[in-house]
């Protein structure tokens, strides 16, 4: 289950700071996860059926025999108040999606360990992505947030929800605007919601 | 279940409203009701407190003449002052709506019901002391703490001396907040930077342990992060942490047996803390279940409840207080007698076990029986 969660995400862009020299095209197998080895790998990260939370100071151990090399990534996430960052960020991490919205008060990280296998190699390679949060009121509020989260950020992930068209009308301006210290920043765009869209028509 | 209304006082302007559970938010009418019957009464020069229905109460009280926050709950035969608490704190937690609704919620932090900080207990709290003082010294600051499963297990003298309503809403509105690896917002103290705005960061370092600070501008949240700091500070007491978390929850010390007749019980105790040393409790604390039951101030310092399934007694003095859930099967005229020894062997304990004093205490302020 846990597998299906995070395949269901795009995972090209762990090649950001390399891509130039790669063609494009599929980088690691996507359906490693149901794969004997891929299922060891998941058992290591997931406690009672549900993903295990790992503090700053800890990291998944797996068997011996069953190395993994952990390749750490910062990605932020940007996008208008109420869009799902938070909710988006819960869903990836395993954790219960919050039933009432509120505003994120400042700013919060998760981490989220997924291991990977490569094409055309044996390597599995463990993915620790380190997931950047600010609510929109805070980020505009205060001015040590922003710095804090485009410092060393390897990928900016745009969010927009699908039923709220004002925040899709935004994207553009947000992708441009974004004051990035590196061009070479990987840019994502992430729609949140659409099962509430598709439940409604 | 409940409904909180927040108007401001004099022109009746909703300001928020919260919903627990799983009913239909109020209609604005009977919001509209509800104010209108408190404004009548206050030009009438009257005061209207609070008023029970069949199966629900409600609570109206104004804050600082300009705001008036009405609470609607089941009515659960207590009296008014543990409402009067609630309403205070969600005063207090105001512009944070997840922090009101989370004092509504049923939670295992209860410091908003006693008064008291939630603490736990930790085997080497020395180490875990050194970790966290040298740790904030780094941090440029004198407020720090660490919370193991939402409760303080460790702090410095400044946060240990913030008042209670600020050390048990940031107790609050981190358990509150999504799980996250770290945090970093900016906050208002109620009771002591009403103002003026803190950062408060938090770094979960092990799944469930959580070191929090109190800063101003510095140290920024990436440089913590980034530069091995957590590890380099906190990595010799992770083994001991780990060990702790994994023998949690230490409900009660193995020299203590308790009457078979008792189903839960809670004993806080007040000790003073003076740098790193503690002083215990003072022989003038001893228990003496002779004494009234109420003391010099005419305020009540005992109280019990029985119902069909439990019964339950508390005991508030100046220096501690003792909750104890009974099966039904016990006598009332046993409970007294059953607190007082229990209460005693607790109190023993906290003074001859140095170890455990630190985590064991809580100050108990504003604290009325009678709320229980």
């Amino acid at each position: 289950m846990a597998g299906k969660q995070l395949t269901s995400m795009p995972v090209n862009y762990c090649t950001s700071r390399s891509m130039m020299e790669l063609s494009p095209g599929k980088l690691i197998e996507h359906d490693w996860y149901e794969s004997n080895q891929g299922r060891e790998f998941f058992n290591c990260l997931l406690r009672k059926q549900k993903r295990r939370q790992f503090g700053v100071l800890e990291r998944p151990t797996f068997p011996l025999g069953m190395s993994s090399e952990i390749q750490s990534y910062k990605l932020f996430l940007y996008g208008k108040a109420g869009v799902g960052k938070t909710s988006l960020i819960c869903k990836l991490c395993g954790l219960d999606i919050p039933q009432i919205h509120h505003e994120t008060p400042g700013l919060q990280t998760s981490t989220i360990y997924w291991p990977a296998k490569l094409v055309n190699s044996n390597e599995v390679i463990t993915f620790k992505f380190i997931l950047y949060d600010v609510g929109e009121f805070a980020l505009k509020k205060y001015n040590h947030f922003l710095p804090a989260c485009i410092e060393k950020v390897d990928a900016v992930i745009f969010t927009f929800s699908f039923v709220d068209r004002a925040s899709f009308d935004d994207l553009t301006n947000s992708v441009d605007n974004l004051a990035l210290p590196e061009k070479s920043t990987l840019k994502i765009v992430v729609g949140t919601k659409y099962p509430i869209l598709t439940s409604r028509s | 279940m409940a409904y909180v209304i927040a108007l401001t006082s004099g022109g009746g302007v909703p300001l928020f409203t919260r919903t627990i559970g799983d009913y239909e938010a109020l209609p604005f009418p009977t919001v509209g009701s509800l104010n209108g019957v408190h404004m009548f009464t206050e030009t009438h020069g009257a005061k209207l407190l609070s008023t029970r229905t069949q199966n629900a109460k409600i609570v109206w009280q104004v804050f600082n003449d300009s705001i008036t926050i009405i609470i609607v709950t089941v009515d659960d035969g207590a009296s008014d002052v543990h409402l009067k608490t609630l309403l205070q704190f969600i005063y207090n937690a105001m512009s944070i709506y997840f922090l009101i609704d989370k004092l509504l919620e049923e939670s295992l932090l209860i410091g908003h019901i006693t008064g008291c900080l939630d603490t736990t207990a930790f085997t080497d709290i020395d180490v875990l002391q050194d970790c966290l003082e040298a740790f904030v010294g780094w941090c440029n600051t004198e407020f720090g703490c660490v919370l193991i499963n939402g409760k303080l297990a460790a702090s410095t003298t400044r946060w240990w001396n913030l008042p209670s309503t600020d050390s048990i809403l940031l107790s609050l509105l981190i358990s509150a907040m999504v799980h996250s690896a770290s945090k970093d917002i900016a906050i208002y103290l109620p009771a002591t930077f009403p103002d003026v705005p803190h950062r408060l960061m938090t770094f979960q370092i092990l799944d469930g342990v959580e070191v929090c600070v109190l800063c101003g501008s510095t140290p920024s949240h990436n440089e913590v992060l980034q530069n091995q700091i957590l590890d380099s500070y906190w990595r010799s007491c992770i083994d001991i942490l780990k060990n702790d978390m994994r023998n949690a929850p230490k409900v009660l010390p193995p020299s203590i047996t308790l009457d078979f007749g008792i189903l839960g019980r809670k004993c806080l105790a007040t000790f003073v803390r003076a740098l790193s040393n503690f002083t215990g409790i003072d022989d003038s604390a001893a228990i003496d279940m002779d004494e009234n039951i109420i003391d010099e101030d005419n305020t009540p310092v005992e109280t019990y409840m029985c119902s069909d399934e439990y019964k339950l007694h508390a005991l508030h003095k100046k220096n501690y207080q003792c909750f104890i859930m009974f099966s039904k099967d016990v006598p009332v005229y046993a409970l007294r007698s059953v607190l007082s020894s229990t209460c005693y062997m607790d109190i023993q304990y906290l003074k001859f076990n140095t170890w455990v004093e630190m985590n064991m205490l809580v100050r108990a302020e504003n604290m009325n029986v009678r709320a229980l």
